[in-house]
């Protein structure tokens, strides 16, 4: 058979097992739908949840997608057409890794420390978000999202949303004047100045921070007391030279952006992101939500598939995975295998096997 | 129309700010349909002023000095001249306007106390007090940032931004900006005079900008960006989806026939004429919807990564760049014998 058809077979099985959780309000979202690329088609709306959860049971997608805005005419198109009455603001971590062909956990765990550190030091510090108002999602492949419903988030313009990311980047920051832009600030400050002050404070005993401006390092060293207690009440001035340390930490605060966060998915207002409860069809993982990040683990939080066997032929050879607590592997190229479904699934869908 | 009951200080206000709550309720006066020819002329008048560099210390001077005829007038041409311009269904001509209209409030509100920007903000955002420092939502400042200032530079905590006083002028300004370019009128609640006096804006606007005739493309005139997008286009490499779209939107506002912004990705490895002729008419607005897609500015093109500004960048969106210089070339050339 077919792999695509095979595989839309699969996720058709949990589908009509399973169902479908809608995303909030959404009758005012657009939907997308993909099996060659992650959206062929879009412009779909739902009035009823049993109609959304009819047409995945008779459509079997190996994407799904739903819009971060809300309208008031979904379908509508072409999008001035929609109506536009707000939207979510998003923020998608992607984990980019070279060490796995399959699934890399040390990048993974990389990735949920970004996360949360937008949510810890960013949305809720700086931006002043509840717990409330914050759901983090895996995206069922590589990453989380994380969204922010509030109502005067939804209003935001795109230009507003790029300034987000700009301060979450510290764009801005005169990094020529820094010493001038710190003077003052301390621990309590608000925003990168408070930032940059607390993380000071913090690294004091860091030789490698201060490598960056030996005569700070050297005055750190010869009068430890009275130069701690300058800092710590934001009186910079007392030490020259501080510019490099203040550089690298703001490189090292800055939220890893270029590589994990994906920036057109905060301020496209027209963006489609993965929908939680669906399947995600280049790895057979569930999208859902996150409730405690620490602990969550995709390969047993995420395999939402049945344990019923089938059987695949691998097409190139493939270290050992664990999936549900199960380790399955090492697979060699060319060789049959009898697995539980959400094993074979990961595997084919990976590209890494076909059915038999 | 008569004021009743209204101070010439409060008079004042409203004139200067007509868009302040005090100046509602004296609007609240004002009867569309039994509008003087004069005030519709003078009203006229203020859209036509806000298309050259208008001289608001000369303004201010005469709301200062003058008496409750010219307050009024002064007062009731800012909505009549709004309603005007939306009649027009110009949007370049409205937000010259609502700027010309922001600048001057932002430069009468140097002059005022603290207390009445305190007023005026709380007017348009949330402001609180926080010991000496004004503090406003971070929705609101988002929503109304002072141009030229960054996030990163603000002291913000909670969901909370502290400002200065010139902070809040500069969103009071932004906040009048908005609510001007969201005017909306409808046709038929208007007296048809205003029809004829937005009519005779449209003929104004002809006169004080002619479109420029931009027919063939000049590489010369073009900015750094797309200058790049160019050169990245002639090599075998391929280029991606948002410099391709960045092009063609700038193609599309800038006059260049779309048989020449099709030659430009001729060259691409996956070239495809049908193709490219089938996007650069929608980004032309030639297809489906008919609408003419915009240009990213200079913002937006920093964001994704395109942006190659150089000492000659010194308008807000590439294709103004190229309007403005190509305009400068053809005034630099000699007139054809």
């Amino acid at each position: 058979m077919d792999t695509r058809n095979w595989l839309k077979e699969r996720l058709g099985g949990h589908y009509s097992r399973n169902g479908v959780s809608p995303p909030p309000d959404f009758k005012k979202r657009e939907f997308g739908f993909g099996n060659e690329k992650k959206i062929d088609s879009r412009h779909y709306s739902f009035a009823e949840e049993k109609e959304l959860r009819k047409y995945f049971v008779e459509n079997a997608p190996l994407y799904a997608s739903y819009s971060v805005a809300y309208y008031e005419f979904p379908d509508a198109r072409p999008m001035p057409k929609k109506s536009f009455l707000g939207a979510d603001l998003v923020f998608e971590f992607d984990t980019e890794c070279s060490h796995s062909s399959l699934a890399c956990f040390r990048c993974m765990s990389d990735t949920k420390q970004q996360t949360f550190r937008l949510i810890d030091d960013f949305l809720k510090a700086d931006f002043g978000f509840s717990q409330k108002q914050i759901q983090v999602a895996f995206s069922g492949n590589r990453g989380f999202h994380v969204h922010v419903r509030d109502e005067s988030i939804r209003q935001v313009n795109q230009e507003a949303r790029r300034e987000i990311i700009d301060y979450l980047q510290g764009k801005g920051i005169p990094l020529d004047s820094i010493t001038d832009f710190m003077k003052g600030a301390t621990p309590d400050s608000g925003g990168w100045r408070g930032k940059l002050a607390r993380a000071l404070n913090t690294r004091l005993d860091d030789a490698d921070l201060f490598k960056a401006s030996p005569s700070l390092a050297l005055a750190l060293k010869k009068r430890p007391q009275e130069i701690r207690e300058a800092l710590s009440r934001g009186s910079y001035d007392v030490v020259r030279g501080a510019d490099n340390v203040w550089k690298r930490l703001v490189s090292d605060l800055v939220p890893r952006m270029g590589n994990d966060i994906d920036q057109s998915v905060t301020f496209d207002l027209s963006r489609l992101i993965r929908m939680p409860s669906t399947i995600h069809g280049t790895t057979g993982l569930l999208c859902c939500y996150v409730n405690d990040l620490e602990k969550f683990e995709p390969f047993k939080h995420a395999v939402a598939l049945s344990s019923a066997p089938f059987r695949v032929k691998m097409l190139r050879d493939e270290a050992s995975i664990t999936m549900k607590d199960q380790s399955f592997g090492p697979f060699e190229s060319g060789a049959d295998y009898e697995l539980p479904e959400f094993a074979a699934v990961f595997l084919v869908a990976k590209g890494a096997a076909t059915p038999l | 129309m008569h004021n009743k009951g209204m101070l010439l200080g409060e008079l004042r206000f409203c004139a200067k700010y007509p868009f302040s709550q005090q100046a509602r309720q004296l609007l609240r006066k004002l009867d569309v349909s039994s509008v003087a020819d004069d005030l519709l002329a003078q009203s006229a008048k203020r859209v036509e002023a806000s298309l050259r560099r208008a001289d608001f210390a000369a303004k201010l001077n005469e709301i200062v000095s003058s008496q409750e005829t010219f307050l009024l007038n002064e007062t009731f041409s800012f909505p009549l001249s709004k309603m005007i311009i939306s009649l027009s269904k110009d949007g370049f001509m409205l937000k010259q306007f609502a700027r010309a209209e922001a600048e001057r409030a932002k430069y009468f509100l140097k002059f005022e106390p603290d207390e009445t920007i305190r007023e005026l903000s709380s007017q348009f955002f949330k402001l609180s007090a926080e010991g000496s420092e004004h503090v406003v939502p971070l929705t609101d400042f988002l929503r109304l940032m002072p141009k030229d200032s960054k996030l990163a530079t603000q002291s913000l905590s909670k969901g909370n931004v502290s400002v200065t006083r010139d902070a809040l002028e500069s969103m009071i300004s932004e906040a009048v900006f908005q609510s001007i370019t969201s005017t909306r009128v409808d046709e038929n609640s208007v007296p048809k005079i205003f029809t004829f006096w937005a009519n005779e804006l449209k003929k104004f606007r002809k006169t004080a900008e002619p479109d420029l005739p931009l027919g063939d493309f000049d590489m010369h005139a073009a900015p750094p960006c797309m200058r790049r997008i160019l050169s990245d286009l002639q090599s075998s490499e391929k280029v991606g989806h948002m410099p391709r779209f960045a092009l063609a939107t700038f193609c599309a506002n800038t006059h260049i026939p779309i048989d020449t912004a099709i030659d430009f990705f001729r060259k691409q490895p996956n070239w495809n004429e049908q193709k490219t002729r089938y996007h650069l008419e929608h980004a032309y607005g030639l297809k489906s919807s008919r609408v003419k897609y915009s240009c990213p500015n200079c913002v937006k093109m920093e964001s994704l990564g395109l942006c190659f500004r150089d000492e000659t960048c010194k308008w807000p969106n590439p294709a103004m760049y190229y309007k403005r210089m190509m305009a400068r070339k053809l005034a630099a050339k000699p007139a054809a014998k």
